[in-house]
């Protein structure tokens, strides 16, 4: 996986216990247009505090051009934001 | 009561290791922490001074409170970071909490260090060396920088040992190991022992710690009166407060001072200057609940000389106008006429803001000017500090309000154990 840290903008779904769930995400690829990843598979989540600062970090499964790719997303709880941060 | 274990956890170059995690973690390729690099106030504001160094930049010899052109000179590929206060909190307070996760009793010493009680945890916890090792791997892994634990018998041992060796490790000063490990250091190491004190010892023909320990406490009570005493204590590991739940410090006095972009050569701007000094500090004053009865200015002129001067008031006051004007008068009277390169406000001698003598020269409106104060810090309060400002800074020459580092909770470093 490379390192990306690309803005991206995501359709989540929050459960009762106050779970953050990433369901699909857009982004604007080379050419400035809009491409739509949905998220397959969440292997795996974590919480990452370094710095104070806090992340929740997803690392996901998605099919991309018929290929099955490994990614990470972030979600940086102070600011909102979501973040491709490695694929 | 048994011998007490105080342990004291110290972030290693703090500002410069938490730049350094937050640039990681945004996705910046270099760690800070492995190449030349300070953190350092910005030169065209004259705050150009070494804040926080790498330990690569510390082989280049570079010193803090240095001057940053004077660091470029010994290293010119030093990569030079603006200080970021708010993220310095943010990461104190991660820290913080994780230490509450482990123990009961924690004092924010300074925005990076914390004393921690673990008297008495042994016999459920465990060794306290390997306490510390947990919680410093802890540290490493949940929040990406390295901390120094220091264990001793009390505090100032505990920070002692926090300062042997760094970074990222874990030292032991209990009181046999007091003269192998503390007493071979020079003396300057030693908590509370600074520049003129040094100097002062030197001559004394005292250069370790071992010396000032030996040393007759009757002839440094001669030389440094009381202070003479502190600090012969202290090189003989003795100290006895307690470690305080919280950053709970007796307050004996609170000031604001600044470095001025430009050097102030009339008696307007300086007093300008002082007035937004005066409103920080009178305002941080009455937040605090307390009224001051000595109001001091100090001067420092572009050759780098400071002076100050200081005077006892007729009675308490918490109120801004009447603490400027005797601002005003003090730095009337010490003002030699040079140019100006810093000017601080420092009040002193703190009491209860309800008890207030009153004196037969107040002045008339006094009431009124309480309410009025109280008026605009509850509107700056719920505004924002910048909302009402006084007329005279409109021309924004001056910034309204100067002083403090921005941060409204940052917890400064204290003299006090």
């Amino acid at each position: 996986m490379k390192l990306l840290r690309k803005p991206v903008e995501m359709v989540a779904w929050f459960d009762y216990e106050g779970n953050t769930i990433p369901v699909k995400f857009r982004l604007l690829n080379e050419a400035e247009e809009n491409t739509v990843i949905k998220i397959n598979k969440i292997v795996k989540k974590e919480l990452d505090k370094f710095a104070g600062n806090k992340m929740m970090k997803y690392t996901c499964e998605s099919c991309i051009n018929g290929e099955i790719k490994q990614m990470e997303i972030r979600y940086e709880l102070d600011t909102c934001r979501w973040y491709l941060y490695k694929m | 009561m048994g011998q007490r274990t105080i342990m004291h956890i110290d972030v290693n170059s703090a500002y410069l290791s938490w730049q350094a995690v937050y640039n990681l973690q945004s996705g910046a390729t270099v760690d800070l922490r492995k190449i030349p690099s300070v953190v350092g106030g910005s030169q065209e504001e004259r705050h150009g001074i070494v804040l926080a160094k790498s330990i690569p930049a510390k082989k280049f010899n570079i010193q803090t409170g240095e001057v940053i052109w004077q660091a470029k000179r010994k290293c010119p590929d030093l990569v030079v970071v603006p200080p970021n206060y708010s993220l310095y909190m943010k990461c104190s307070n991660s820290l913080k909490e994780l230490l509450t996760e482990y123990f009961p009793t924690i004092q924010r010493f300074s925005v990076d260090e914390f004393f921690l009680d673990y008297t008495g945890m042994e016999k459920d916890y465990g060794d306290p060396v390997e306490t510390a090792h947990k919680v410093k791997n802890k540290v490493r892994e949940e929040l990406g920088f390295t901390v120094n634990v220091g264990i001793g018998y009390n505090k100032l041992t505990a920070k002692m040992a926090g300062e042997l060796k760094k970074p990222d490790m874990v030292h032991t000063l209990w009181s046999h190991e007091l003269k192998t490990k503390m007493w071979p250091l020079p003396v300057e190491e030693l908590y509370m022992v600074g520049r003129k004190t040094h100097k002062k010892l030197k001559q004394l023909n005292i250069l370790t710690i071992g010396d000032l320990a030996q040393t007759d406490v009757k002839l440094l009570m001669g030389k440094l009166k009381s202070f003479g005493h502190l600090i012969w204590c202290y090189a003989n590991g003795q100290e006895e407060s307690p470690v305080f739940n919280g950053s709970h410090v007796p307050m004996k006095g609170l000031g604001n001072s600044s470095t001025i972009k430009f050097d102030v050569e009339d008696r307007e701007t300086a007093h300008k200057i002082l007035l937004a000094l005066t409103e920080s500090v009178a305002t941080r004053l009455r937040d605090a609940d307390f009224a001051c009865r000595v109001v001091a200015v100090s001067i420092r002129t572009n050759e780098l000389n400071t002076y100050s001067h200081q005077r006892k008031l007729l009675a308490s006051t918490s109120i801004t106008k009447e603490i400027y004007k005797v601002v005003k008068e003090l730095f009337d009277e010490s003002w030699r006429g040079e140019k100006i390169r810093h000017l601080g406000v420092r009040l002193t001698d703190l009491s209860e803001k309800e008890i207030i003598q009153r004196t037969l020269f107040d002045e008339k409106n006094q009431e009124r000017y309480r309410i009025l104060d109280e008026t605009i810090d509850h509107i700056r309060e719920r505004f924002g500090k910048y909302s009402v400002v006084r007329g005279i800074f409109t021309d924004g020459e001056v910034s309204p309000l100067i002083g403090g580092v921005g941060e409204e909770d940052y917890q400064m470093m204290s003299s006090i154990l």
